[in-house]
């Protein structure tokens, strides 16, 4: 999988969430359908998909094994992470819920960062 | 098969998969609509009061969080989305059939490493969703099992590293322990093996994986008690409950299942200590010369002596055959049971197939037993066949085809009974779902033979289509089912959703619990079938069962008057409970008339509620 088709899934998935809240919009209030969807997306597939390609390599990877690791690795880094900071004393706010995926997601992009300097370093 | 015919067969296949995968979407959105079912099962109101306590925080007395990580994700996704408690419904819904249709596809192309077979399965996977009914909270916990078996076998290959192994299986452990464990246990019996083969062989990369994944388990286990033991306040409970892996199964066959497993964990601890061990004194040479270490090492030359396997061991193939094994074990022993110890015990008719009612008129039900114990039987002869004789397996495969059939048929539902008596037992339905996926891939395995095998293909795939058929009429009817529930209930609560003034009411039911128990799950989908409404709790007394309703409420309440130990006659209780939770109404079913409590109710409602809507089963009582 190339970084091109990454970027290209990651398209489709934005205009999907764009159409699906225009269509969600017909039935609720317009700010509210952006928040399902959009949230949705957050905590089942962001975080999970940052992290696939950490726990796997890019090029042996294919669009359905990417999707399927994004939502299964979410649903396991999402709860995991927000059981271990509310142990800690962190409240469950709208605020924090918010930070938690895109606590992972950050730590997520700076493991992938580190890695390709590494590797740049080594070739 | 010339290559023509090949390629024909995988476009065959493809098309089959993504129509499947439309006909989920369909199921889906059946569901979402409330035009098919969810079965709540127990669980639901379990995890939504965990996810309400969460989402509360300030409340430590809850002692029994048994999946942390569901309530955690069902918690934020309420909180970021906005939706009600009753809509995180929705969540599991639409990720389990879709990640399990992609686990099963990519599971079963690991196993097989052939894409029809992949197709195949997942298409399967779709059948069953379709004709079976979807339980929003079970199916998430177990399409997670999948997800393990993929990761595991992906680093036994080397393609993913040691802590997303580490991390997948203490998100197992926290996310549904008991069934966890019976997997751990089948697991670490395989790894134990291969272990003993990686050894003979001097294979240092195989010896290496197999003794990470035991420092895994060691890993696993005190990260998941540590997890645990932080929302647990007692340490005690919070240790018991991590260890007590026979949890699950407890509602079955106790006493049978626990000495098993009990016997099976402690050899699994065992080989564990001792292999890890092992490996670790290599690694970091330890002295060779020491009597402890010359002792151990005489030790394992005489078990790899004793217990060598002589044949070749397929990795994928030993797997399944070690997870379909002790399923089958399982099976055999309960069949055992039931028929040893409880030889007049008539089997529950199933609710869930059509294929049963039909052909039970003409079968007793002697007869669908000794058909089980028959299928099982062959089951575990095709299972063994499989593990012990893989070296021969090229020239049985032609053979496995037959003895396997019976595994389709039980995932296909022709034997009602294995739910009750045999798959089920994991802890009741789950067991069957947790299983579902495994027999299935094994099905897509056998389908793609059948198509190979073309003299046999035609009898027998004229045999699946029929069973197909029947249960596709069932799909069909609990569609037009769900769209028309009973008529008198919703007409009473329609009623009650127009006039209410405020949204708790109390729906008492009196059917013994038996039958109330095999009534529930339809009561309860019609139930759901209203907005913003939850079941959350149900309360369960020897004869009566009271269900309690109400909206996007905090779930302390209901953790409370369990606490308090209400009475059904007790009736200043009940009439207490009701003032205290300010609930002023009561649906209350006309036929209830069983015994002296009906009396006792019948002059407390007399006395203290006015009827204010009737019909002809139903009554909505108003508090005066």
């Amino acid at each position: 999988m190339t970084n091109k088709q990454i970027l290209t899934i990651l398209g489709i998935l934005f205009l999907i969430m764009i159409i699906g809240s225009l269509v969600l919009s017909t039935w609720i209030s317009y700010s509210q359908s952006l928040r399902i969807i959009f949230g949705t997306v957050h905590i089942i597939f962001l975080p999970g998909f940052i992290w696939t390609f950490i726990f796997f390599e890019k090029k042996f990877l294919n669009i359905i094994e990417i999707i399927t690791y994004s939502i299964a690795l979410s649903i396991i880094l999402v709860p995991f992470s927000a059981l271990i900071t509310n142990a800690a004393g962190l409240k469950l706010t709208f605020e924090n819920t918010m930070l938690i995926p895109v606590g992972i997601c950050v730590l997520g992009i700076l493991i992938l960062l580190l890695n390709f300097s590494y590797k740049k370093t080594n070739e | 098969m010339n290559k023509t015919h090949k390629e024909k067969t995988s476009i065959y296949f493809l098309l089959i998969a993504i129509s499947s995968f439309f006909g989920l979407l369909y199921k889906i959105y059946l569901i979402i609509h409330k035009k098919s079912y969810i079965a709540p099962g127990n669980d639901t109101s379990t995890i939504m009061e965990h996810t309400q306590w969460i989402i509360r925080n300030n409340d430590y007395n809850i002692l029994t969080i048994t999946r942390p990580f569901e309530a955690y994700l069902a918690a934020i996704f309420k909180i970021t989305t906005g939706v009600s408690t009753t809509e995180t419904f929705i969540l599991n819904t639409i990720i389990s059939p879709i990640l399990g249709f992609l686990l099963t596809y990519l599971l079963s192309l690991e196993l097989f490493g052939k894409r029809n077979i992949a197709l195949i399965s997942c298409s399967l996977f779709s059948a069953v969703l379709l004709i079976s009914q979807v339980n929003s909270i079970i199916y998430f916990s177990l399409t997670f099992i999948a997800f393990l078996f993929l990761i595991l076998i992906k680093y036994l290959k080397g393609k993913t590293s040691f802590f997303l192994l580490l991390l997948t299986f203490v998100a197992g452990l926290n996310i549904y322990s008991q069934i966890f464990f019976i997997y751990l246990g089948i697991i670490s019996i395989y790894m134990f093996f291969l272990e003993l083969s990686a050894i003979k062989k001097q294979n240092k990369f195989l010896i290496k994986k197999t003794a990470n994944y035991f420092l895994m388990v060691i890993l696993s286990l005190i990260t998941g008690f540590a997890l645990t033991s932080s929302v647990f306040p007692d340490y005690l409970k919070g240790f018991k409950r991590v260890f007590w892996f026979l949890g699950g199964l407890q509602r079955s066959s106790p006493e049978l299942i626990e000495y098993m497993y009990k016997g099976f964990f402690l050899f699994i601890y065992i080989c564990l200590i001792m292999f890890s061990l092992r490996f670790y004194w290599d690694k970091f040479k330890f002295s060779r010369k020491s009597k402890t270490i010359k002792t151990l090492f005489k030790f394992k030359n005489i078990f790899l002596k004793k217990f060598w396997f002589k044949y070749k061991i397929n990795l994928p193939f030993a797997i399944l055959a070690f997870v379909l094994i002790n399923v089958v074990i399982i099976d055999i022993f309960l069949l055992t049971k039931e028929i040893y110890f409880f030889p007049k015990k008539e089997f529950e008719p199933s609710r869930w197939s059509l294929t049963f009612k039909l052909f039970h008129s003409y079968l007793s039900s002697d007869t669908w037993r000794n058909i089980s114990i028959i299928t099982n039987l062959l089951a575990l002869f095709g299972m063994f066949g499989v593990l012990f004789f893989s070296i021969l397996r090229t020239k049985l495969e032609k053979y496995l085809i037959l003895i396997l059939i019976p595994i389709f048929l039980l995932f296909i539902d022709i034997i009602p009974q294995t739910q009750k008596i045999g798959l089920s037992n994991f802890g009741g339905i789950r067991g069957l779902y947790a299983n579902y996926i495994f027999i299935i891939i094994i099905s897509g395995f056998i389908l793609y033979k059948l198509i190979n095998y073309k003299p046999l293909s035609k009898i027998i795939i004229t045999v699946l289509v029929i069973i197909f058929f029947f249960n596709s009429i069932h799909f069909i009817k609990k569609i037009s089912y769900a769209r028309l529930p009973e008529a008198s209930f919703m007409e009473a609560v329609k009623w009650f959703e127009k006039n209410k003034k405020n949204n708790r009411f109390i729906y008492l039911n009196a059917y013994p619990l038996e039958e109330s128990i095999a009534k529930r799950p339809e009561k309860l989908d019609q139930f759901l079938l209203f907005e913003n409404m939850t079941v959350f709790y149900k309360y369960f007394r020897k004869d009566y069962i009271y269900t309690f309703f109400e909206s996007d409420i905090p779930f302390n309440i209901n953790h409370q008057i369990n606490q308090k130990k209400l009475y059904f006659r007790d009736i200043p209780k009940f009439k207490n409970m009701l003032d205290f939770y300010q609930i002023n109404y009561l649906i209350y079913a006309t036929d209830i008339n069983t015994g002296r409590d009906y009396d006792n109710m019948k002059k407390f409602l007399e006395s203290q509620v006015k009827t204010v809507f009737k019909n002809e089963k139903y009554n909505i009582l108003e508090k005066l």
